[in-house]
């Protein structure tokens, strides 16, 4: 009875990652759809769902099933890369401070906080306005803004592993700084970043599609916040599309909860052994 | 013949962040004198205990002369050449030379590194090694010589595989390694089991018979110190109080504290009556040290000039050392 | 009659890599007044029994078999509200590390004042205040501090406080989980006085749990060793030691009244309680071992009404 022990303990964090392979498989194979996306039908203008589409048409007669599947790749690519962006930055940047808490930790904290008070959607907002509406620099202009929390959290375990006898061993042995950042406080950070990362990830997702629906999205990539967007601009609710709005909708809340689950428990499972050292 | 380490007048002060309402008002700046001036030699081949309770300052010793912590004065001579004074990288060479084995060996090893790499590590840092087959003989031979045999058991094993005692060879076999010439060994067994003990300590006494090493043997159990070392020095508050042979140490100490501290050995031996000297109250704070003597407060054979003179390390007997006024 | 009575008590551990066999059929006695020094080096199981007596132990423990009986009562069977009276009243605990014991935002006086009261209703503030600043007086503390908060006193004055509140509730039992391990050798000495102290005064019926083996000769009239989650052998202290590995233990300590020489120490690693052997646990460490200890595990044999041992070479004796 082992995997069902296993099952059990674990449900929550197994059912966000069914979600999420759902999704992944859909961005992978996106020639799963029925229908070309960018295909426009102006005889079929915001049709209820049908035999022929699903989940009904959009105000050009594009069929969302297919634009929903096709937005699945978009959403997850700028999700995983802008938090890849983000982590990297925070881990590199909480390291450092970490470690020379003395010296130059003091201003990169200083650096931190100032980016902590600047409030983050706003800012990501004019960015993006003022860079383009390019995917590349959704992408960019998320990440540079969401590396606060993981900076804050790697800079106080490395303050603590600091401290531990290992890294004292490693002085006494001869150790460049440079090694012991690099061979023994990183890999050790690690596994508390791994947890913290996929949960940037859903934050990820959840501000593209604040940043698409406010229109500074990439036209020419539709991502669910796109979707949401334009049938926000097409007075969707009015009309009563209701399918227009619900399966973006849908899609982007089950994407960032199977996120978030999976962040959850594999911060459960990381965090106690973190405690009992 | 020369002596291989002479540390004289060494001081470390670590400063002290005063948050009270005093220092708003310009009290001048506080320190944490852990180690406020002591002198001491130490020959080749011999094992030097330094015994003491807690926060006497005797780990901050061994930090200061091996430059894990910043010395605030005092000259450090190794073999003649003063490595307090020396420039980082010039101190580098000689880390090989003076290794440390630490009191904590659930900690002292880093969780990710299997037992090659932390063996092994010190050999590349130092380029003892050409490529991974001689690194992983030479770590094999290390293991060994420290007592883990079969040494292809541990080799790749992570540190919480093996147990206390098994750890604490790897960290001896790390400094194996490097071919030391002397050691810092602070409260090398204090963690573990004692019928593990032994065991270490015999390990340490072969290696120094087989390499002449010496030790600076650092603990807070004052029978382990008489049971293994050619001199003892006993510390309080930041100062060495009496020096000499472990016999004359329990047995004839002069001190009063070091009397006090040799009644109070635990004796496993219930039938045995002893006259305790169990002093009062806790050893005082090391930010605010009084003039005169330190052990002014708690000392049972105190005189007036106590507390204005500090005294100063005489030697009272051939090798025997004390700093005492009523001496 | 027997205050506590430890009839052959197994617990096991749930843990991932298989079932931890803890503590194996142990049995021990306390009399009122006495006070036992339990021994054993680290995974030995006597934390273990230590926190089994107040119901305290982990989530994954199971109590595989055997009663702690409190005068008449089994405390394994209790329910949470006949515990909750026992525990700090009847039974009271001084934990190791018992310097993080204490809330560091409230009080002393409060704390103690807490625990009598839940205890005592009926004992109003003033009085439970009374008292509180008289255990500091007995336990060497000051009345004059009973109002400090834990960091404005030391390590070991903080441990003396935890030893008043465990005396708070006039309770019949103390057991004590390593109190002297992390002091200093002076502090321990002045603990080790203050135990004394108490039980002549007091009567104080005492578990002491520790590794040191000189801290239970100095304070304890009687002790128990146990090795591998067995009991190996109970004496009253004088009595020489006649199990192997008690007396291997004994001569592990330095003795300064003795020579200077090193022949102390056990080769070998303590045994995997996940998979204990089938004989004697010691077996594979000791000396004196022969075919039948890796066979069977020996009984308990009584070489005097106050001395048991367990060991096949008394065993043989015997026969």
């Amino acid at each position: 009875m082992q995997i069902g022990k296993l099952i059990k303990h674990n449900l929550s964090g197994l059912v966000g990652l069914l979600v999420l392979a759902v999704f992944v498989v859909l961005s992978f194979f996106p020639q799963m759809a029925p229908h070309d996306p960018h295909r426009m039908d102006k005889d079929k203008i915001l049709q209820g769902p049908s035999t022929e589409h699903l989940l009904g048409t959009d105000e050009v007669g594009r069929d969302i099933l297919s634009l929903v599947i096709y937005g699945a790749r978009i959403s997850l690519l700028v999700g995983f890369f802008a938090a890849g962006i983000s982590t990297l930055i925070g881990v590199t940047i909480g390291i450092f401070s970490g470690y020379y808490d003395q010296s130059w930790g003091q201003p990169l904290m200083r650096l931190t906080d100032v980016f902590l008070a600047v409030p983050q959607l706003p800012l990501m907002l004019v960015l993006a306005a003022v860079l383009g509406a390019d995917i590349l620099n959704v992408i960019v202009v998320i990440g540079c803004l969401l590396w606060t929390q993981i900076a804050r959290i790697v800079r106080s375990y490395t303050l603590t592993l600091k401290e531990r006898p290992f890294i004292e061993r490693c002085h006494a042995i001869g150790c460049s700084n440079a090694r012991i950042i690099w061979l023994h406080i990183f890999p050790n950070v690690l596994p508390l970043v791994f947890a913290n990362a996929i949960l940037l990830v859903a934050s990820a997702i959840y501000y593209e599609v604040t940043v698409s629906f406010l229109g500074l999205g990439d036209p020419t990539h539709i991502s669910w916040g796109m979707m949401l967007h334009y049938a926000f601009e097409s007075a969707a609710i009015l009309r009563r599309a209701y399918w227009y709005i619900l399966p973006p909708g849908i899609c982007i809340v089950l994407t960032v909860l199977s996120f978030t689950f999976i962040g959850r428990r594999l911060d459960e499972i990381v965090n106690p052994k973190l405690r009992r050292r | 013949m020369k002596p291989h380490l002479m540390v004289q007048d060494l001081k470390v002060w670590f400063p002290f962040t005063d948050r009270s309402v005093k220092r708003l008002f310009g009290g001048g700046k506080k320190y944490v004198r852990a180690v406020d001036g002591i002198s001491f030699t130490i020959h080749r081949g011999e094992i030097f205990c330094l015994v003491g309770e807690s926060g006497c300052g005797k780990s901050t010793t061994g930090n200061a002369i091996l430059r894990l912590v910043a010395a605030t004065e005092g000259i450090v001579e190794y073999n003649g050449v003063d490595i307090l004074s020396l420039p980082p990288h010039r101190f580098a060479d000689y880390r090989p030379k003076l290794q440390k084995i630490f009191q904590d060996p659930y900690g002292s090893l880093n969780p990710r590194q299997k037992i090659l790499d932390v063996v092994g590590e010190p050999l590349v840092i130092h380029k003892r090694v050409e490529n991974e087959e001689d690194k992983r003989e030479r770590v094999l031979n290390a293991l060994e010589a420290a007592g883990l045999t079969p040494p292809a058991l541990f080799i790749d094993k992570y540190p919480h595989q093996v147990s206390g005692g098994q750890r604490q060879r790897v960290v001896i076999a790390g400094t194996i390694a490097l071919n030391p010439e002397f050691i810092v060994a602070d409260e090398p067994v204090s963690m573990l089991d004692v019928s593990i003990r032994a065991g270490i300590i015999k390990l340490l006494l072969d290696m120094q018979r087989e390499a002449g090493l010496s030790y600076l043997f650092i603990t807070h159990d004052l029978s382990l110190a008489w049971m293994i070392c050619n001199r003892i020095a006993v510390m309080y508050l930041g100062r060495i109080v009496e020096i000499g042979p472990p016999d004359t140490i329990i047995h004839q100490a002069s001190h009063p504290y070091t009397r006090a501290l040799a009644s109070v050995i635990p004796v496993p031996d219930a039938s045995a009556a002893r006259r305790k000297i169990i002093l009062e109250g806790d050893i005082p704070s090391p930010v605010d040290i009084p003039d005169g003597c330190r052990f002014y407060s708690r000392c049972y054979e105190r005189i007036p000039e106590c507390r204005q003179t500090a005294p100063e390390l005489r030697e009272c007997a051939p090798g025997h050392w004390v700093a005492c006024n009523r001496i | 009659m027997a205050l506590l009575s430890i009839n052959n008590l197994s617990i096991h551990y749930r843990a991932g890599e298989g079932i931890v066999k803890a503590v194996q059929d142990v049995s021990l006695s306390l009399e009122p007044k006495q006070t036992l020094g339990l021994i054993g080096e680290s995974g030995c199981g006597k934390s273990t029994i230590a926190m089994t007596l107040l119901r305290l132990l982990p989530s994954n423990a199971v109590v595989q078999a055997g009663a702690v009986m409190l005068e008449n009562r089994d405390l394994l069977t209790m329910d949470a509200a006949e515990l909750r009276q026992i525990r700090g009243a009847r039974i009271a605990m001084v934990f190791q590390g018992a310097m993080n014991a204490f809330n560091p935002v409230r009080r002393l006086s409060s704390q103690i004042v807490e625990g009598i009261r839940l205890h005592r209703p009926e004992i109003d503030r003033t009085q439970a205040l009374n008292k509180a600043a008289g255990l500091f007086d007995l336990v060497g503390i000051g009345a004059g501090r009973v109002h400090d908060y834990p960091h404005q006193l030391s390590g070991g004055m903080k441990q003396r406080a935890m030893i008043a509140m465990a005396l708070s509730c006039d309770p019949e039992l103390v057991i004590a989980d390593e109190p002297v391990t992390a002091l200093d050798v002076m502090i321990q000495a002045q603990i080790i006085e203050l135990l004394k102290d108490l039980r002549r005064k007091m009567g104080l019926t005492l578990i002491l749990i520790t590794h040191d083996l000189s801290v239970v000769m100095e304070a304890c009239d009687s002790v128990a060793v146990m090795y591998g989650g067995r009991l190996m052998e109970t004496a009253d202290i004088g009595r020489p030691f006649k199990h192997p590995y008690t007396q291997k233990l004994f001569q592990a300590f330095p003795n300064i009244e003795k020579s200077r020489d090193i022949s102390w120490g056990i080769p070998g690693v303590p045994p995997d309680l996940i998979r204990p052997p089938q004989g004697c646990p010691f077996a594979p460490r000791c000396d004196a071992a022969f075919t039948q200890c890796r066979k069977k595990m020996p009984p308990m044999v009584a070489l005097a009404p106050n001395h048991q041992v367990c060991c096949h070479l008394y065993l043989e004796d015997q026969l």
